[in-house]
């Protein structure tokens, strides 16, 4: 059978265990005893190794197998966890992820590349390499043969699992690998005559037992592919050389219970919790308590990283398709309708337009929820791409000998997952810059008086209708002067006369800039923060930079909630119309005419209770003429923008409606106060204003 | 009058229709049924129910079948814990 067609999904569901067993290491490194989460990290890797066994990659199955053994060691606790061997095992993802990338672009992979890791990671965990893995795995089971556990196995497959491209006589065969199956029996009865036999579906079942040095948890482990849709009952038998108490004799002996019975029974164990329990040494509740920080701890440890593909939680698409259901139904009532007033219904118009009103707001709702729906389908947590960033800063750190601890804050703030993706590369720039420029050598933190070891923050938050990421370093800061000599070297400006603190530093984003006196590994190879910008930028974000010498550096990047579709006042400016994104307002008002205050060359200002709110008229900023002269004839619509607020005069509100936000197309060009154009109930476009930007331009 | 059927090379769930055909055309006219197995290299578990129900079919339809192995096939019959 050509096993090639199934190479893809494998290339898929692989890269969601590679992202575990990395998130799982690095989160490992931090909580070594954390025995729950290093059983999660060996599940992926025995998944890795035995789907890719399954659809015939054999070198990426021998490879894992390596790494298993190593984890298994740890498992036991035959090994206690060091530095060495995370960096190795961290290394090994890194070589599944070429060995999947080859196979993903069905290209060739030399396997000899692995074996000095190969050799490295058997080495950590004090073996010889063995000449070949299955020969040593069946020397270990060979004298295992008369010790060890005897589970009784009983394996009820799925009838699909031919279909499923898997044969049981290879789970059989793993089994048999663990150590040595004592008897086995396949009930053939189910099998129905040849005439009536469906060859690909699954009759047999079986019964077998089987005697393993292994616990019960590796015996578990052979069915980790079919264990969802097979019955699998494995239960340990205690040997005949294993006391059974007397109790338990006595009623053999009475004939009250068989002896099956009372074995059974006694492999019954108890949870640790319930033993301390009755014990008196702890209760309940406190039990509780931990298993909930358990259960807590191991969710925030994997998070999923993005993928060409997106998950959606099936509540949601069914909650979508049951909506546009309704809708249907809602359209056919609606030629009903219809249908009645051609008629010239008997009843009269006035029951027809009553029901085409009642029926118009529920499809106004269902479009509404559709809407919604379909946007949450969209929207990712920040999480899925911070948690990438840990592995980033280890390394960076490692190799640059600086001691650096990530923060990661704000990871269920959501983003529409075409900004994440593309918001990513221009992070792990910036993160970078942090490491490599921003934090100092830790002999000049000591002589500094800092903490040798720096931190940098990487944190998201959502304000507004945007969501804001920084990245933020404990560092030295940047150097305004040496800022200031390369932007004159470069002509970038001709003299520092005239320009603020903020203004210099953000002298750094134009093309070209690098005050970095060397070139190292990490940035500064000409890729500049002009690029970090324009990613952005074309995000129709902003990036904004502050600094203080010798206290670091924050980077903070706003981007839009979402691409396509706001909530927007419409509000008219003379003959046109304009839609301010409702997340930006505050409220509306028309002023009286003493609340409004000319300040010398400064512009206007409104008071609204109290607070002087510079006020911008938007006539003026757009350059159109405007039907109202003062404030008080108008209207003025209270925005907010980094917690200030401005007044955007307008000459009139029209009312509150969800715009469909479209690009203006490459023919116009970037303009700072408009973020779009949208089309109007009535067929006019609207143009969809920035309040960033309208903001910025009016220089209030 | 025995009638046989020899299989060989690689029986698998790929050739499973073909294999039913084969042997449904065995099971038809004599009374006896010989199946020879000598030849086959491999053969999965799609391949060993096939051999179970055609023995089953055979049982229904008064044939006598008997089957001859080749160690690969006593080898995977074994460890699968079926005897044909």
């Amino acid at each position: 059978m050509d096993l090639s067609r199934f190479h893809a999904v494998f290339v898929e569901e692989a890269a969601e265990h590679i992202e575990n067993l990395e998130n799982g290491l690095l989160q490992l490194e931090k909580t070594p005893d954390d025995a729950e989460l290093l059983n999660d990290i060996f599940r992926s890797a025995h998944t890795i190794k035995g789907s890719s066994g399954t659809v015939g990659l054999p070198d990426i199955s021998r490879f894992t197998h390596v790494m298993e053994e190593l984890l298994d060691d740890l498992r036991n606790k035959a090994l206690t966890l060091h530095r060495d061997m995370i960096n190795a095992l961290l290394e090994a993802v890194d070589m599944i992820k070429e060995m999947i990338a080859a196979v993903g672009d069905k290209t060739e992979f030399e396997f000899a590349r692995c074996e000095p890791l190969m050799e490295r990671i058997r080495g950590l965990q004090g073996k010889q390499a063995p000449e070949t893995i299955p020969d040593q795995e069946k020397n270990t089971a060979a004298t295992h043969e008369h010790e060890g556990q005897l589970f009784l196995i009983s394996f009820i497959p799925s009838p699909d699992l031919f279909r499923q491209g898997c044969d049981p006589a290879k789970l059989l065969d793993e089994l048999a690998e663990l150590g040595s199956i004592e008897s086995i029996q396949a009930d053939t009865d189910t099998v129905p005559a040849l005439a009536e036999l469906n060859p690909e579906t699954l009759y047999l079942s079986w019964q077998l037992k089987l005697r393993t040095s292994l616990d019960k948890e590796a015996v578990q482990d052979v069915f980790v592919f079919v264990e969802d849709d097979c019955n699998i009952e494995i239960t340990p038998l205690l040997t005949p050389q294993q006391d059974i108490p007397l109790l338990g004799k006595l009623l053999t002996e009475e004939g009250i219970v068989s002896e099956e019975d009372v074995r059974k029974a006694l492999t019954k164990q108890k949870k640790l919790g319930e033993i301390l329990v009755s014990q008196g040494k702890t209760s309940q509740a406190e039990i509780s308590k931990v298993l909930e920080k358990q259960g807590v701890q191991k969710a925030e440890s994997f998070k999923k990283a993005v993928s060409s593909s997106i998950r959606v939680d099936l509540n949601k698409l069914d909650n979508l398709v049951n909506l546009v259901g309704e809708m249907v139904i809602t359209q056919s009532m609606f030629q009903q309708v219809m249908a009645e007033w051609q008629q010239g219904s008997a009843n009269g118009f006035g029951h027809a337009t009553e029901r085409t009103d009642r029926l118009f707001s529920q499809l106004q709702r269902i479009g509404k929820d559709i809407q919604e729906g379909t946007m949450a389908l969209r929207m990712l947590p920040v999480g899925e791409v911070f948690q990438r960033f840990s592995r980033l800063v280890r390394e960076l750190s490692t190799s640059k000998g600086k001691d650096i601890e990530l923060v990661i804050s704000g990871e269920d703030t959501e983003l529409d997952k075409g900004v994440l993706e593309k918001v990513t590369d221009p992070l792990v720039h910036l993160i970078r810059n942090a490491v490599d420029h921003g934090i100092e050598s830790t002999e000049e933190r000591t002589a500094a008086g800092k903490p040798a070891r720096s931190t940098v923050f990487l944190r998201a938050y959502q304000l507004g209708d945007a969501v804001y990421i920084e990245v933020e370093d404990d560092g030295r800061g940047l150097d305004r002067d040496r800022i200031i000599a390369k932007a004159l070297s470069n002509g970038v400006i001709n003299s520092e006369a005239g320009l603020s603190e903020d203004e210099i530093c953000n002298l750094i984003f134009l093309p070209g800039f690098s005050t970095a006196d060397k070139i190292t590994d990490i940035s500064g190879r000409g890729v500049g923060m002009d690029v970090v910008k324009r990613n952005i930028e074309a995000l129709k974000g902003s990036v904004q930079l502050r600094t203080r010498k010798g206290h670091g550096t924050t980077i903070s990047i706003r981007l839009p909630l979402t691409l396509a579709i706001i909530d927007g006042l419409a509000a008219s400016v003379g003959d046109e119309v304009f839609i301010i994104p409702i997340a930006s307002v505050v409220e509306s008002l028309r002023p009286a005419q003493q609340v409004v205050h000319t300040v010398e060359e400064q512009g206007e200002l409104v008071n609204v209770r109290g607070e002087y709110i510079p006020l911008i008229r938007l006539s003026r900023a757009l350059e159109i003429p405007g039907k109202q002269q003062n404030p008080w004839e108008g209207i003025v619509v209270v925005t907010h923008y980094q917690s200030r607020k401005y007044g955007l005069m307008v000459d009139e509100l029209l009312g509150e409606q969800q715009v469909v936000l479209k690009n203006l197309g490459s023919a116009t060009p970037k303009v700072q106060d408009i973020s779009g154009g949208t089309i109007m109930g009535d067929g006019r476009v609207a143009l969809v204003l920035d309040v960033a930007g309208i903001v910025q331009m009016a220089h209030v | 009058m025995t009638g046989q059927v020899k299989l060989a090379g690689e029986l698998g769930i790929s050739v499973a229709e073909e294999l039913v055909a084969t042997l449904q055309n065995a099971l038809q006219g004599s009374p006896q049924l010989h199946v020879d197995l000598t030849a086959v290299e491999r053969l999965d578990t799609a391949a060993v129910q096939i051999l179970v129900a055609t023995k089953h079919q055979a049982l229904q339809n008064s044939i006598a079948i008997t089957f001859s192995c080749s160690p690969a096939v006593s080898q995977r019959l074994q460890s699968i814990g079926i005897q044909l």
